[in-house]
């Protein structure tokens, strides 16, 4: 496949894409590849045989297999698919592999192109306990915390529960392979410290195949606050503004923002620079964010995603840069071609993400089919999905479903789009966070910009339950006997369900 | 119809045609007839339009199996088929169910043990996150119906107790 005209003067030409990944990134890189007149690859498995990715690649190579070791975890077979397939280059999207450095490695040692940071910048910051020395070592400010360097389950236990009250309770105890929330428990006694360092050690386990974990003081009341940075491989270092992220819940975002409202010129500066060194620490290049949590004015570094971001389209929507098109280029060798004062942020973004659980009980897990799906649309108004109609969700990936991104010319507005679109959005066969999104939107701190990352867990501690007039029950009641009488549109879906048109519609069918 | 709202109220509707008119001829909350402003309603052919006092509402409507799935007005609502058996499976107090679909990772106790409210009795997992199921009184495990590694759905009794 011959690499796009754009690609002429570039040291590592490629035209062809293999995406390592599935749902709604894998659909947004497929997107952009077409955008670059690249030709997208995509890898699925006998459960995604469905999946609109399919139809968005120009290739599609299936993964054999049951497990997701056996396929979307497998570089071998990731590896040999891209072979196959004459693909050039492989795009990890995020989570799976994308911060494998053994991964990395493989590609690039088979003649590929890695659509991603070095191999050695993935290891040390994916490391969360590597990554903390690393920045240490360069004056980006840490949350106090302490590292064990033993393996040892039996040393781990006993060092953490020495250091643990010289820390100050609470603590948290962190996966040093984690992310996502996975592998991370809190610790607010010490009489808890036992029972929390077996169970982040076997999600960690679970989660990463790796049960290390390290401590951190639990700070309260403090934001989130993340730097996307590029990065060119030629000395060119440039940060993309910030992206706030505090509203979470167990310790996953559910809603994003650009700019933060906490967030004046002079710390934006700051936290660039900061974020610009700790990418230079590990010679980075790609795009990847660095994570603060902001206390006042005071910010201390979490660590470093060397990805994509799930959030990274309100950066794209503030600052007008496409971050997989750069990605694209900065693979390919050429440089940034964007300096740091051409970099300018304005208006306003937000992003919410649809996850399939249950906010009444806690947020947890939901799972099921798509029975209808309709998303919203409008000006400034960007979806980002990986399902259609009649698709299901499992409880064997991430119970993201989807992201609404909005845009608007200020704070204000951005949030009254949002909220319409929230309410414009169909979903329906599963529980998801739809309505409580639209709550948290509510919210009179949420509006005035103060949120921390223990809002959602301090406003709503046993999760969130809808109020609903007895008047909407009487009005979807009704809707569901006119369903039945008039013969809905759904009834193809039931199995086992013989129906037959209603005689009745026909009366309804009066033509001119 | 009669179907069965979140809160376990009833409600029956009966409607009718007459003249190309859609009309309601009736609608009860628990028997008691529910009084509403007149509504007038068309269908297409994913949605339905409610016109109520000149208002227009669009609602969504899906049905699976005996669960009806509504979004109206950016609110989504279950109602349940009055008839179905599932509302009729027997539940005690002591009946702890998954709260979600995922998979047993830990059963902690035995059959015949006694437990303290608030103790940790099995530790499922979906999504890669953990989640423990605790004692909601103290009492002793009459019966556990689950294995490691299965794979149970949400509503699934995990174990039964009897409280002491």
């Amino acid at each position: 496949m011959l690499a796009p005209e754009w690609m002429k003067n570039a040291k590592f030409p490629f035209g062809c894409v293999l995406i390592a990944n599935r749902g709604e990134v894998a659909c947004r890189i497929a997107r952009a590849c077409k955008e670059l007149e690249l030709s997208p690859v995509a890898i699925y498995t006998s459960n995604d045989k469905d999946a609109p990715l399919l139809d968005l690649c120009d290739q599609n190579y299936f993964l054999e297999g049951e497990t997701l070791h056996e396929t979307y975890l497998n570089i071998d077979a990731i590896i040999n698919a891209a072979k196959e397939t004459g693909a050039q280059a492989i795009h990890p999207g995020f989570g799976f592999l994308s911060e494998s450095a053994e991964f990395a490695q493989a590609v690039t040692e088979s003649g590929l192109i890695w659509v991603g940071p070095s191999p050695d910048a993935i290891e040390i910051m994916g490391d969360k306990m590597s990554a903390r020395e690393k920045m240490r070592s360069v004056g980006v400010p840490l949350v106090p915390g302490h590292e064990v360097i033993s393996t040892e389950v039996k040393d781990i236990h006993q060092e953490l529960i020495t250091v643990g009250p010289k820390l100050g309770f609470p603590l948290l105890l962190k996966a040093s392979a984690g992310g996502g929330g996975k592998g991370m428990r809190v610790v607010n006694r010490p009489g808890e410290m036992a029972g929390a360092i077996e169970a982040a050690q076997r999600e960690a386990e679970s989660a990463f195949g790796d049960g290390r974990i390290y401590v951190e003081k639990l700070l309260s009341g403090c934001k989130h606050i993340e730097i996307q940075i590029l990065a060119d491989g030629y000395g060119n270092i440039i940060h993309l503004g910030e992206r706030e992220c505090s509203l979470q819940r167990r310790h996953q975002k559910v809603i994003e923002e650009c700019p933060s409202p906490a967030l004046n010129e002079r710390l934006r500066n700051q936290m660039g620079a900061a974020g610009i060194a700790a990418a230079a620490a590990v010679t980075y290049m790609g795009a990847g964010t660095v994570e603060f949590l902001l206390d006042g004015e005071n910010f201390y570094f979490l660590e470093m995603n060397t990805r994509l971001q799930v959030e990274h389209p309100v950066t794209e929507y503030v600052t007008g840069i496409d971050i997989v098109h750069q990605q694209f280029r900065i693979a390919a060798g050429l440089n940034l071609g964007i300096a740091q004062k051409d970099v300018s942020m304005k208006g306003h973004s937000i992003e919410s993400r649809i996850y399939a659980e249950d906010p009444s009980s806690g947020f947890l897990p939901s799972a099921g089919p798509l029975l209808r799906l309709k998303m919203p649309q409008g000006p400034g108004i960007r979806v980002d999905s990986g399902v259609i109609e009649g698709n299901s969700i499992d409880t064997n990936f991430d119970p993201m479903i989807a992201k609404i991104i909005v845009y608007g010319s200020d704070r204000k507005s951005a949030i009254m789009r949002m909220k319409h679109a929230l309410k414009d959005t169909v979903l329906l066969g599963l529980q998801t966070n739809i309505e409580f999104l639209h709550a948290l939107l509510c919210d009179e701190d949420v509006v005035k910009g103060e949120t921390t990352t223990n809002l959602i867990e301090n406003k709503w501690p046993k999760g969130w339950t809808p109020s609903i007039d007895i008047d909407t029950l009487a009005l979807g009641a009704i809707a569901c006997a006119i369903s039945q009488n008039l013969g809905s549109a759904n009834l193809d879906y039931s199995k086992n369900n013989n129906v037959f048109p209603d005689p009745f519609l026909k009366l309804n069918n009066k033509y001119p | 119809m009669k179907i069965i709202d979140s809160n376990n109220d009833k409600w029956e509707i009966s409607l009718q045609s007459i003249n190309n008119l859609n009309l309601i001829r009736k609608i009860t909350l628990n028997d008691e007839d529910y009084d509403l402003p007149k509504i007038e309603y068309s269908i297409n052919k994913k949605t339905i339009k409610i016109t109520q006092g000149g208002q227009k509402i669009i609602a969504n409507v899906v049905r699976d199996k005996d669960t009806f799935w509504v979004h109206i007005d950016g609110k989504v609502l279950t109602f349940n088929s009055a008839d179905s058996r599932k509302s009729a499976t027997k539940l005690t107090e002591g009946s702890l169910q998954a709260p979600m679909p995922g998979t047993i990772l830990d059963v902690q106790v035995n059959v015949g043990q006694l437990i303290e409210e608030g103790q940790s009795l099995l530790i499922m997992e979906a999504m890669k996150m953990e989640h423990k199921i605790t004692a909601p009184f103290s009492g002793t495990v009459e019966k556990i119906n689950c294995n490691v590694e299965q794979k149970v759905d949400r509503g699934f009794i995990l174990i039964e107790l009897k409280q002491n």
